[in-house]
């Protein structure tokens, strides 16, 4: 009897948000493509997305692509690698243009072309003022993109296998043969045979308690690569978004002070002037993160606690609706705060990994700093390393990196599709997932899945957030691994096999400590502070010795072991970052 | 007839926009009908036996009166219809509803015509 | 405060699988939300619980549900504003349930295949983008907030009798291409829209806009849908 859990395509894309679903939409113009993906592709979290994406139309202001790439070379911390800058910002116009014809749906000017309005830490003419560069759709850009290519892989006939968790990526001598998926709706394992396979699985939010980050982003991609001893690249810069809503961490768009909305402290001091005079609200998403920690660690959060107040109310009640009618609703919902009248409690919130799985600028993932490829395996986005973003990335440039990497990936494959054949699959590609699965609906220890993630969260926001120091990134560093220890000690309440999202939540919960222990030891290893990674104890940017990107494996029994890769240098030397 | 239409073949385009005009039409030739009927005495200001029978014997106003009774049956049956559609789901039931409403529909067209060409 | 969540359960594992309802008490605290809730419930009462999340902030329409008989998103709903001692959770009606709170969303995907729900204009594009106003972008600004929840077509009269009915998130979806100015392709959309199980099932009852999570005017675009078919067709 034929395996009716063998798919056999051309192409299968893990993971549909923006990166994954441009590159199937890519794909499928030649090659029978399949997208595996654990959420349906519709709840994405590309989708949550707000802003903008960032191209140099010029369609308001005198903007080009040289001032685009020196705004993300500076806003990097110039860990950013700067052919691969150029390659984004030189193709995000095309990028733009060519979502707008697949159908997406952009805020216009008046004259009709597609809108654009400001956003922290891009500026005109190398910095002398802030630049029009984010186009836009309300507040739902990255939504509507999301939607016009889901929509497009429709048109295309592009199969989809949603809610179906990849567990393991099938890799034999350096080529890439395919994926194993648990379907999470009827349950068994279905092995995804390809030619290959493009990652899009997104970022890790979830290994922190304040973050933007949906439920679902627990950076599995990264785990899959651990485990088939690959590297993961700069996992210690993770960027927090200074707006997250008090307490929740739900994202409250950085266009809310693209469109004028003021930070204000206790005594309703625009304390920016203090920091960035210059740009003031405008600066990159690290500098302002960690003014506003500043702000709070002194004292001056709002009644002395953990907030800070962003206040639109003076932009009227037409234009909020207008342009920010989604913050509106996620002010009231979750915060019962009516931002017509009332400033928005916010603080600093865990949002993007600038690090990932290490590639080449075709997204081709590579095994070490040598660029050495592993045959048919891509990935794109968030989930990935090319570097664009380096040390801190600028806002609108995560839906850029996503829909041009996403484009790139699939071209790269579409190209070199046409010389990789089929390989054999292992005599049983499902061994080591079953086993995984085995494990966990048979493990009867006493402890519970919720109360090690909630520990990791928690301790990883207190001593590896916003600042960072050698004792407390120690401490994290053990803790991490004791809790690794109590994760062999659990049991799962659902021992079933259809929607049994308790086992998913355990495995996902497994990428997050072992990826964690990598986040924490880049952290701790890198002496210095750039971009995102602030260190408290090293609080400068050291460029002889740190001026490189981190590659950390993780060893089969546990520890980290680093290799370091130079950063790419053209046009723009490294100076001092200021704003 | 496919079997989730249970009965009922009325509901696209056409049932949506006849349904709509006949409306239009209804509320218009309610308006004369019920004007003629009662304030619509012709010569000496009042309403006779023999006043109500000229007009009847008037070929346009027979006319008239069919389409009236016609399109009458015919908006109150889609009507009819499309309520059954939504509320009725059981095929059987929804199948003795639909056969009363056709018998009905029926008898009000029948005794209707029978009365404006004063066939009873 | 203490609230008992009532919440439907099934699990077509068990033999004669049967749904019922089983009861979970909670603590409740301001701004907790029916998701936090169920989370709470999941985590560290019965692990056994399905249901969907992802972004918990209203945008991925994944725990849309029937709270306390209204469908809406559970990462949306403020438990302590609704001062009720017992909240009653319920899948989404009239979908096949998978398991507890997690229906088979297959139907409704289909659904919104059939209406072509995508940009079709076969001129060449330009080198830049199309051009579009801002009065012609406002036209389909609402519909292109749509999440696809699910709440509305489950809400829908219609479709609780007529499972074939394309259901008002689809219609909307295709009124969000009709009206929107780059698109070209009416004639191939109107086949799925002129039908009885397409456009004029809809009887104008309102239970989408009274259940969309959006506050989308969803019945109002369905009206102009249906008066753009009838005036292409007579």
């Amino acid at each position: 009897m034929a395996d009716r859990q063998l798919h056999k395509f051309d192409a299968v894309v893990i993971g549909s948000g923006l990166a994954g679903l441009r590159a199937a939409v890519s794909l499928s113009r030649e090659y029978n493509t399949a997208v595996v993906t654990k959420v349906f592709p519709t709840r994405s979290h590309s989708g949550a997305a707000q802003g903008g994406i960032a191209a140099s139309l010029g369609n308001i202001d005198d903007d080009n692509w040289e001032y685009h790439m020196f705004d993300t070379v500076k806003g990097s911390d110039y860990l950013g690698d700067q052919d691969a800058i150029e390659i984004l910002v030189r193709q995000a116009p095309d990028v733009v243009y060519d979502l707008e014809h697949l159908g997406v749906p952009f805020s216009r000017t008046k004259d009709g072309l597609i809108a654009q309005r400001k956003f922290g830490g891009h500026t005109l003419n190398f910095g002398e003022k802030a630049a029009l560069r984010a186009c836009y759709s309300s507040d739902y850009t990255g939504h509507v993109l999301l939607h016009t290519l889901y929509e497009n892989s429709l048109k295309n006939h592009i199969r989809f296998f949603s809610e179906f968790d990849v567990l393991d990526l099938i890799i034999e001598d350096d080529v890439c043969k395919g994926c194993v998926a648990w379907d999470i709706r009827n349950g068994g394992l279905h092995v995804f045979h390809a030619r290959a396979v493009v990652m899009g699985t997104g970022g890790y939010g979830r290994a922190f308690k304040i973050t933007s980050n949906a439920h679902a982003n627990t950076g599995d991609g990264l785990g899959l690569v651990l485990r088939n001893g690959l590297p993961l690249q700069d996992l210690e810069f993770v960027q927090f978004h200074p707006t997250g809503l008090w307490k929740q961490g739900i994202l409250v768009t950085e266009g809310a002070r693209g469109e004028g909305g003021y930070l204000k402290n206790r005594d309703g001091e625009r304390f920016m002037e203090r920091y960035t005079p210059t740009l003031m609200e405008l600066a990159p998403r690290d500098v302002v993160a960690r003014s506003m920690q500043t702000e709070i660690d002194e004292g001056r959060g709002i009644d002395g606690k953990d907030y800070i107040h962003l206040d639109i109310t003076h932009l009227g009640k037409e234009r909020i609706m207008e342009r920010l009618p989604q913050i509106h609703d996620l002010a009231f919902n979750f915060s019962g705060i009516d931002c017509f009248k009332e400033p928005i409690p916010i603080q600093p919130t865990a949002h993007y990994s600038m690090g990932g799985i290490p590639v080449d600028n075709g997204c081709h993932v590579v095994k070490n700093g040598k660029l050495e490829r592993i045959t048919g395996l891509y990935a794109a986005g968030e989930c990935s390393c090319v570097s664009v973003h380096g040390a801190n990335r600028l806002g609108t440039n995560s839906l850029l990196e996503a829909t041009t990497f996403g484009r790139i990936a699939g071209r790269s494959a579409r190209a070199d599709l046409s010389n990789i054949d089929f390989s054999d699959l292992p005599k049983n590609p499902r061994a080591r997932a079953q086993a995984e699965v085995d494990w966990f609906l048979k493990a009867n220890g006493s402890r519970k899945v919720a109360d090690i993630r909630a520990d990791l969260q928690e301790t990883m926001t207190a001593r590896c957030g916003v600042f960072r120091n050698e004792a407390d990134l120690k401490k994290q560093l053990d803790h991490v691994r004791e809790l690794q220890e109590m994760f062999k000690e659990i049991s799962i309440d659902d021992k079933g096999k259809v929607m049994n999202s308790d086992l998913m939540e355990a495995i996902e919960l497994g990428h997050l400590l072992e990826f964690s222990e990598v986040i924490v030891s880049g952290a701790l290893g890198r002496r210095e502070s750039r971009g995102a990674h602030f260190r408290k104890d090293f609080p400068k940017r050291d460029d002889d010795n740190w001026l490189k990107h981190t590659l950390a494996w993780r060893k089969p029994g546990g520890g980290v072991e680093f290799d370091w890769r130079p950063v790419i240098i053209t046009r723009f030397q490294p100076m001092e970052r200021k704003y | 007839m496919s079997d989730r239409d249970r009965g009922i073949r009325s509901g696209g385009a056409f049932s949506w926009f006849f349904q709509r005009i006949s409306g239009v039409f209804l509320l218009l030739a309610l308006l004369v009908h019920f004007w003629v009927l009662h304030f619509s005495a012709p010569d000496h200001g009042e309403i006779t036996f023999g006043s109500v029978m000229e007009r009847l014997n008037n070929p346009l106003w027979r006319a008239f009166d069919i389409l009236f009774v016609v399109t009458a049956v015919y908006h109150a049956m889609n009507g009819a219809l499309l309520i059954v559609q939504d509320y009725i789901r059981a095929t059987g039931l929804r199948m003795i509803v639909v056969a009363g409403l056709w018998i009905g529909a029926l008898y009000f067209l029948i005794v209707g015509s029978m009365t404006i060409l004063g066939l009873a | 405060m203490q609230v008992t969540f009532k919440i439907s359960r099934f699990d077509p594992q068990q033999e004669e699988a049967k749904q019922h309802y089983k009861s979970y008490t909670v603590q409740t605290s301001p701004g907790m939300t029916v998701l936090d809730a169920l989370n709470e419930i999941k985590w560290h009462q019965d692990g056994t619980l399905s249901y969907r999340k992802s972004c918990r902030s209203g945008i991925c329409g994944s725990c849309a549900m029937k709270i306390n008989g209204i469908n809406g998103l559970a990462c949306e709903t403020q438990i302590e504003p609704m001062k009720k001692k017992t909240i009653v959770l319920d899948p989404l009606p009239s979908f096949e349930v998978i398991k507890d709170l997690a229906v088979n969303m297959d139907p409704f995907f289909e659904h919104l295949a059939a209406v072509k729900p995508y940009l079709i204009n076969e001129e060449p594009p330009p080198d830049r983008e199309r051009l579009q106003s801002p009065e012609e972008f406002k036209r389909i600004s609402d519909p292109i907030a749509c999440i696809l929840c699910m709440s509305c077509t489950s809400s829908c009269p219609s479709f609780w009798t007529d499972p074939e009915y394309i259901g008002p998130a689809a219609l909307y979806k295709a009124y969000r291409y009709e009206f929107d100015t780059r698109d070209k392709g009416s004639e191939e959309r109107l086949e799925a829209l002129d039908n009885r199980h397409g456009l004029w099932r809809c009887h104008t009852i309102f239970n989408c806009m009274d259940a969309c999570p959006k506050n989308l005017k969803i019945t109002h675009g369905i009206s102009l849908l249906k008066r753009k078919v009838i005036a292409e067709k007579y």
